[in-house]
This record gives C-alpha cells, structure tokens and sequence, in this order.
C-alpha cells in the first residue's frame, strides 16, 4: 500500500486536470476512479476475503476461547485456553478421533498415490481403446460423494450386500466389513481409494505429458532398462508434481466428512470417527460452540502442518 | 376506524370476565393467571394465540381441526408448523431470547424437557389442570397415565401434557412361534430361550434390536430397569455401571450378537425394522409407532402373521417404557390460560379418541383403539402405559451421555468386555454431565 500510495499521486496531478475540473458527474467520478485506481481495483477482494474468510475465521477464534453452550441460553463466557487444554488433558475421545484421522489418511493417501502414479504411467502409453478406458476411469471422481458412499453402504452390508456375497462365491468366509471394528477404517478408506486415485492419475498424466524426451532417449542409447528409466529419470523428474498431487489429496483426506458420515456415521461406536466428525457431534448435536470452535482450530493446525511439512519436502528435494 | 380499533382493544381487555381476571403483573406466567367462577370455553374470546408445532402426524391430524377450536372458544389459533431440525431451532431461538410471542409448543420431553425446565421455560401445567375455573369437568386429568406424567415432570413442574406416545414393544412372528411351540415370552429368561429354540443361522433369525450407537439407548432402556438397573441416581450420578446394569447391557448385547443378523451394530430402527418386514428375523423390540408399517401388506411380507406383546419382566421387575411428544406452554407467554385452553381441547377425551381412530395413540388410559388395531397391539399398549418409565436419562446434555452411553452396547453386542465398557460409559457420563451447563436460573 505505501509504494501505491507514493507512486500513484504523481499520476493523479498528471491526469487529473486533463478531463475538464469542474466537469459533468462522470468525468469526476472518473476522475476519483482514476485517482483511487489501486483501491478500486482491490477493494472487492478484500471485501469478499474480509467477509467470506477473515471474519468466520475470527469468529472461530473467538469462540475457541469461550464457553458456550448453544442450548443454555446464557452469553458465552470468556476462558482463555481452557477449552485447548480440556481438548488435549482431558479428551480421550479428542485423541481417539484424531488418530483416526492420521490412520484413515495416511491408509488412503499412500495406496492412491502408489496406484495412482501407476495408472497415469500406464495411460501414458498408446493402446487400443486408451482414450475409453481414460474416461471410465475418471467416472467415481465425478459422480456425487454421498450417492457413491450409499451405494457402498449396500455394498458393506453383511446379509444383502453384494461383497458378502462375492466372498461366498469365492468360498471365502463372510466379513462383517463396516460392521467391524478394526475393519471399518480400512473399509472406508478402500472407498475413498476408489473415489479419489483417479485424481491422482489425471495429475500425474499432466506431468508426464510435459516431460522432456532427451533424458530418455539418452537413457535408452545408454541400455537402461524400462525399470531403471522409471525409477531413476521418469520419478524423479515427477516428483514435484506427485507430491502437489499428493498435497491435494493429503488435505482433502484429513478432511474427509461425507462418506464416513453416510456410510457409519462414525461407527461402530466412535470406531470411524475422525475429528470432523467428531467436531460436528460437538457443535450440531451437543450444541457445545466454544468447544466444537476450539477442535477446529485445533484441526486446521494439523491440516495446515501437514501441507506444509509436504511442500517443505519437496522444496528440499529441489533443492538437492 | 378508531372507534374499531378501541372497540377491539376493549374486547381483549374485557374478554377475561370483568373484574374478575387479569393476566400476572409481570407477564412470566409460571403458573395459571387467577380467575374464578364457573368453567367457561367462551372466557378468552377474541384472543388470538401462536402455536409452533413439529411437522408430525399429529400435527397433521389436528392442525385442519383448528378451525373447530376457534369456534367453540373464540380464540384464534396461529398455527405454524416446521421439520424437525427448523422446528427445534425456531422453538430454542424464542426461548433463549424470552419471546412473548410463542405459546404453545410441541415438545419431545426426553429430548430437551431437562434443558428447558433448567432454564425454567415451561410454564407448570399442573397448576392449570387442577384449577376448576379454567379446566372443564370433561377434561379427565387422571385418565392421563401417571407414570407418563412422571416422565413429563421436572420437579414440581409439569412441563407437558402427552399428546403422542409410543411404548417399547416386542413383535414377533406367530407362525414361527406355532411351528416351535413356543409361547410368547413373559420374562428376559423366556426371551433368550425361545431365541435359542427358533434360531436359525441358515434361515430366519431368532432376534435383533437397534445396535446403532446413540439410536440403541433408548431401547435398552427397559432391558436394563427389568433387570433391575437405573439411568441414574436420584442426585443425578450415573447408576447403570452397578451389577445388575452390567448384567443388562452383557445380555442385551449376547441377543442381538448370538440370535441375530451380523452387523447390528450399524443398525439403527431404519435397518431393522426392514429386516423384521422381510422375514429375516422372528423376534423385534422397539417401538409401538412402527405397528402401521408392520401389518401395512405393502410394506411387510409378515403382516398377517405378526403378534404383538409387552416388554418381558426380569429379575429387578417388570417395567415398560415410552417416549413422545406434548404440549407445553412457554413460560414467557402474556396468554396463559388462553394457551392452556388450546392445550386442554386438543387433549381433550374426544379428541385424543378421534385422534386414536387416525392412527395416533394419545396417553389416555381410556383409549378405545376400535377395530383397526390389532388387540395384542392394544393390550400391550395400554397395559405398558398405566407405569411407563421415560427411556432417556433426564439430564441436559442428552445427545452427548447417548453416544456415551451407546459405546457400551456396541461393546457388548461386539463381544467385548461389558463390565470395563458399561464403566467407562458411566464415567464419561459423570464428567459430561458435570462439565454440562449448571442448572441456573440467571
């Protein structure tokens, strides 16, 4: 702002007389638009930034820091840190969520990356039917989160649903899937896998298409293998692009809701619970807003460090 | 116009018998504003009165019924009615901000009876049930069914008068019974026993019940008082971690895990009420609602061969248990008796038979269901009324002490230790409870 402010003056008392001083309403106004250019143009930005983001985001703040309970009736009371320090001492169901969170994440991320890496390879290559095979492929990433996740649901349901029923045929003993405790979080993320590799894909197939051709070729003449190409130049010279892809999903991930919540609710129990789960529970049904404000913010942290520990390693291994 | 205007204003006034009522000084109507002489339907003409209801059944049936109040009292009902999640919202908004505007409200007791009366929003209907001037001979107060007002009461306050109600109810299917020769089962025992004797793992099940987390605590309930547990103690501490709630919570679960279909644990009455319609079990508990769905032959491939009966006793007693919706009047209302006769006509005898007749079962002992309802159904109903117990704790933080307490039975019907699952629930409801909002009248 204050190198606008310096530069811009010098450029009204150049222009400013030019269109008639004491002229119609629009030459003044043009005149005023002209003299306040920077304001005018950033003004609807900060606006919206201001209103759409700055102020929930305060707003959460705030409340992070009081007491209150929705359903009381009575004003929020101030507590300072309270709320943070009931959340990390005295919270086992706090810890339980968030390391679901991580397990749940960690789980989807790492099979979407590896699968997902390997299909774009795969694409990358001509064939018969490429472009077909292409589109399906990207067909669960477009279709709608909850309508997928209740067909899922079907599909996990121990008597009716049609995974039972493929264990059957294959004379294998039936699973009780989402039903089941230590199977609930691998079973949703084997949905989330089947939602979100393809996005993956679709990123890494952009990096692959800009490629240089040189580096293979000069392999190619030094009798590299198809192994050795991949791993040594085509990976590497992915890289960056893998690990913003990664980033993407990483954040979305941590943030999973929708499946979860139409698939177990997060259960059995809190089995499936993950921590915007569990925020929602606080806020929506236990009308606890200072509470449910302070797990937020707490849970913006951890989304945040995340990415940004992930950017960090990929500038490192510019750098390298 | 003026002289209209003076003239209407002079009628409100002069509606509540001359000389004889006025509405309380400072407006908080705790309680009845005094009146007296005779019982008069006509006493409050020309009031008019707002009324926020939950889109229900009820609510469907009374609401085109309106009219009729208004012509037989004169007073004008404005009568709204929302979904579920606006309704609470609408009707949490006004009384937080102590709105003059609302009277009457629909109100799931066991949901938000103990916030609200906390806050002391609920004006005591007691006090206007038993007052002559402004309750008619008709109205029949004692055929109310004690227990259920029990269940209704905060203290000395009656927050509302029952206008729905459903009870805890075993369906079970007649056909499979006669092929077994089993009877209907009158005590817990009898219940895993016939389950036992009809199980058939490649087949029709023998049992199940909701498994889903916090949806299942309600239909635990009557499990753990029959065995002789208790939700709480009487200053409020958590009581079903004692023995005999152990024992409920482990044999509740064994039912559901050993004589039933795999995965209940994510079944909320949604998933099972279905697999009881298809055939897939022969023994159900839940809620006495779902009769027209049960015997509906659309919906239900058992519907003729479907039997209904009470709650079986266990060792603690035999205990049966309801939850519903009523009528409450807010406490902050200028139009309390008004209110009150809103209250008491659509409560009325008559009008819970004609209600009865459409399918909605009101808490009138007297009832007579007619010909459409099965008779087990009705004699199971009326019979779980006379005592029922509320299924839900009476505390604030209802939502939070169900997911509390819901992790227990899912333990239970997983196959885990009950005993360390059954405490650790009770513990997390003593510290929900205690870091709930303090019961304070400020």
């Amino acid at each position: 702002m204050t190198s606008s402010g310096t530069t811009t003056p010098p450029a009204t008392a150049d222009r400013a007389p030019a269109p008639a001083p004491r002229g119609s309403a629009r030459s003044r106004l043009a005149a005023w638009v002209d003299r306040n250019i920077v304001a005018v143009f950033i003004t609807p930005a900060v606006v919206f930034i201001a209103v759409m983001m700055v102020f929930p985001v305060g707003f959460t703040l705030y409340m992070s820091l009081h007491d209150w309970v929705g359903a009381a009736g009575a004003a929020p009371e101030f507590i300072g840190l309270d709320n943070f320090r009931r959340a990390f001492t005295e919270d086992p169901r706090f810890w339980a969520a968030a390391r679901r969170t991580f397990a749940f994440t960690a789980m989807a991320v790492a099979v979407e990356t590896v699968l997902g890496v390997a299909i774009a390879v795969l694409f990358n290559r001509e064939f018969m039917g490429k472009g077909l095979l292409r589109t399906i492929f990207l067909f669960p990433m477009i279709a709608t989160p909850v309508a997928i996740a209740l067909v899922w649901r079907l599909m996990y349901q121990p008597t009716l649903g049609v995974l039972n029923q493929l264990l059957e045929f294959l004379r294998l003993p039936p699973s009780l899937w989402v039903a089941d405790t230590s199977l609930v979080l691998p079973a949703l993320a084997l949905v989330d896998i089947w939602e979100w590799t393809p996005l993956i894909t679709l990123i890494t197939l952009a990096g692959l298409s800009v490629l240089p051709e040189e580096p293979f070729e000069a392999a190619a003449i030094d009798g590299a293998s198809r192994w050795q190409t991949f791993w040594k130049i085509t990976l590497p010279m992915l890289r960056p692009v893998i690990i913003v892809a990664v980033t993407f999903r990483l954040i979305d991930a941590l943030k999973t809701f929708d499946i979860i919540f139409v698939i177990t609710q997060g259960g059995p129990g809190f089995a499936s619970e993950t921590l915007n789960l569990y925020v929602y529970s606080t806020s929506f049904q236990y009308q606890n807003l200072g509470y449910a404000a302070s797990l937020l913010v707490v849970f913006f942290a951890i989304v945040v460090g995340s990415a940004v520990l992930l950017l960090k390693f990929r500038r490192a291994d510019d750098a390298a | 116009m003026a002289l209209a205007l003076a003239a209407c204003g002079g009628g409100e006034s002069a509606a509540p018998a001359p000389g004889q009522a006025t509405d309380d000084a400072n407006g908080a109507a705790e309680g009845p504003s005094e009146v007296s002489g005779e019982f008069d339907w006509r006493r409050y003409e020309g009031e008019t009165i707002r009324m926020v209801a939950n889109q229900h059944p009820w609510q469907e049936a009374i609401q085109p019924l309106v009219g009729e109040f208004t012509e037989l009292t004169g007073i004008e009902v404005e009568f709204e009615a929302l979904p579920e999640a606006q309704f609470r919202q609408r009707v949490q908004v006004e009384m937080t901000s102590g709105s003059e505007d609302l009277d009457v409200f629909m109100t799931n007791v066991q949901n938000e009876g103990a916030t609200f009366a906390a806050n002391d929003w609920y004006a005591d209907l007691r006090a206007f049930a038993e007052d002559e001037a402004i309750t008619s001979e008709e109205y029949d107060f004692d055929d109310l069914s004690p227990g259920v007002l029990d269940g209704h009461s905060f203290g000395e306050t009656l927050t509302g008068i029952p206008i729905q109600l459903e009870t805890q109810m075993l369906f079970y299917r007649t056909d499979i019974f006669e092929e077994h020769g089993v009877e209907v089962p009158q005590t817990m025992e009898d219940l895993e026993a016939v389950a036992a004797e009809i199980d058939d793992p490649e087949g029709t099940r023998a049992f199940t019940a909701r498994g889903r987390a916090a949806a299942s605590v309600t239909q635990i309930s009557t499990y753990l008082f029959n065995f002789g547990g208790a939700w709480t103690t009487d200053d409020g501490q958590a009581a079903f971690a004692s023995p005999e709630g152990v024992e409920a919570f482990d044999f509740y679960g064994r039912m559901v895990r050993e004589y039933g279909p795999p995965g209940a644990v994510n079944n909320s009455w949604e998933e099972a009420l279905p697999l009881f319609q298809q055939g897939e079990v022969a023994m159900y508990t839940d809620a006495s609602t779902f009769l027209p769905q049960i015997i509906d032959e659309e919906t239900s491939q058992v519907a003729d061969t479907v039997g209904f009966a009470k709650m079986p006793a266990g060792p603690g007693g035999e205990f049966q248990t309801f939850n519903g919706w009523a009528l409450g009047i807010s406490a902050f209302t200028q139009k309390a008796n008004p209110a009150w006769y809103f209250v008491q006509w659509a409560t009325s005898p008559e009008m819970v038979e004609r209600l009865t007749a459409e399918g909605i079962a009101g808490a009138r002992q007297s009832i007579d269901f007619g010909e459409t309802y099965p008779e087990d159904w009705v004699t199971a109903f009326t019979e779980s009324l006379g005592d029922a117990r509320a299924q839900l704790p009476a505390v604030q933080p209802v939502a939070e002490v169900r997911d509390a307490i819901g992790q227990a039975v899912v333990e239970s019907i997983s196959g885990g230790e009950v005993e360390p699952a059954v405490e650790a629930a009770a513990q997390s409801f003593d510290s929900i409870v205690a870091s709930g909002p303090a019961p304070t009248d400020d």
